[in-house]
């Protein structure tokens, strides 16, 4: 070992020496048992929201895809009055055609 | 049963949700743990006793991340590492050196470096003063430095054990620890004038 190995082994053996700590068991154990008790508080606050909420949202869901058919009816091409008319009479479109071409 | 497997039983048994063997882990690894945090900390730091409860708080709520081949030591090393940088952060700026060391001291620390020159062992006690000394010289160093001569130094942890508990390369540890020599050099200058050629 060189000379400033062996003074800085000694150097670092010359730091305090940590006395030896009392046992923190009891508070250790304490913070855990608060900290599971908060962790498992929110964990049923989280389920309890969830089953009140999930329905809600499901209902949410139908209703507002409900109303989206519902509305498309009137804006969709291909069930627009035109088309509606070309299956109830197809003489008027034909004759419709007709006029244009003449 | 071996030590070893003593241990492996007691994490087991620590997931599951044993807090009574959770206090075998606590009782066995609390002194080193409260070492490793004084001296990157400063021995004289009013927060020790509360950094070291957090570091096992958190151990036994991310036991359930913690691989089994894995070094339960090492891991809870890591653990207390990243906590005491943590805390060192939330101080204003890292601790000053003394920068009037008393006579004895002076000569304490110069006794040191002429009893370096052979490898027999001095008995000699450190006197309080030279402790203090040793203990803010380390403290004065930033802390990723701090951590490398904490574990490397004081611990007295390989730097593969290191680069494991601190989470990075071989390469890295090296260089911090030669970084750290290089400032501990600069500190101790006034005093060893020899140590920094």
């Amino acid at each position: 070992m060189s000379r400033e190995e062996n003074f800085w082994s000694r150097f670092f053996a010359a730091a305090p020496q940590a006395q030896q700590p009392r046992s923190r068991w009891p508070e250790i154990l304490a913070q855990i048992e608060t900290e599971t008790l908060r962790r498992e508080s929110f964990s049923a606050a989280v389920l309890w929201m969830g089953r009140r909420l999930a329905p809600v949202f499901v209902l949410l869901c139908l209703f507002v895809g409900g109303a989206a058919l519902w509305g498309s009816d009137d804006t969709n091409p291909l069930v627009s009055d035109a088309a509606l008319a070309s299956l109830v009479d197809p003489d008027t479109i034909l004759s419709q055609w007709m006029e244009a071409s003449e | 049963m071996a030590l070893a497997d003593a241990e492996k039983d007691w994490i087991r048994r620590s997931r599951q949700g044993d807090a009574q063997a959770y206090r075998h882990l606590v009782e066995r690894y609390q002194a080193r743990i409260h070492r490793l945090v004084s001296s990157m900390l400063g021995y004289g730091h009013g927060n020790i006793e509360d950094v070291v409860q957090e570091v096992f708080v958190k151990a036994y709520f991310s036991l359930k991340r913690f691989r089994e081949d894995a070094s339960f030591g090492t891991w809870i090393y890591r653990i207390a590492v990243n906590q005491t940088r943590d805390e060192i952060k939330k101080m204003a700026r890292n601790q000053s050196l003394e920068t009037h060391l008393s006579e004895a001291t002076t000569r304490a620390l110069q006794d040191l470096w002429t009893q370096a020159e052979d490898e027999k062992d001095h008995d000699s006690s450190p006197s309080e003063d030279l402790q203090q000394f040793v203990s803010q010289t380390i403290a004065a160093l930033p802390d990723k430095l701090r951590a490398v001569v904490t574990l490397k130094d004081i611990e007295g942890l390989s730097y593969q054990e290191a680069s494991r508990v601190l989470g990075c390369s071989l390469g890295t540890v090296k260089s911090r620890h030669s970084r750290a020599r290089t400032r501990l050099r600069a500190l101790l200058a006034p005093y060893l004038p020899d140590l920094q050629t």
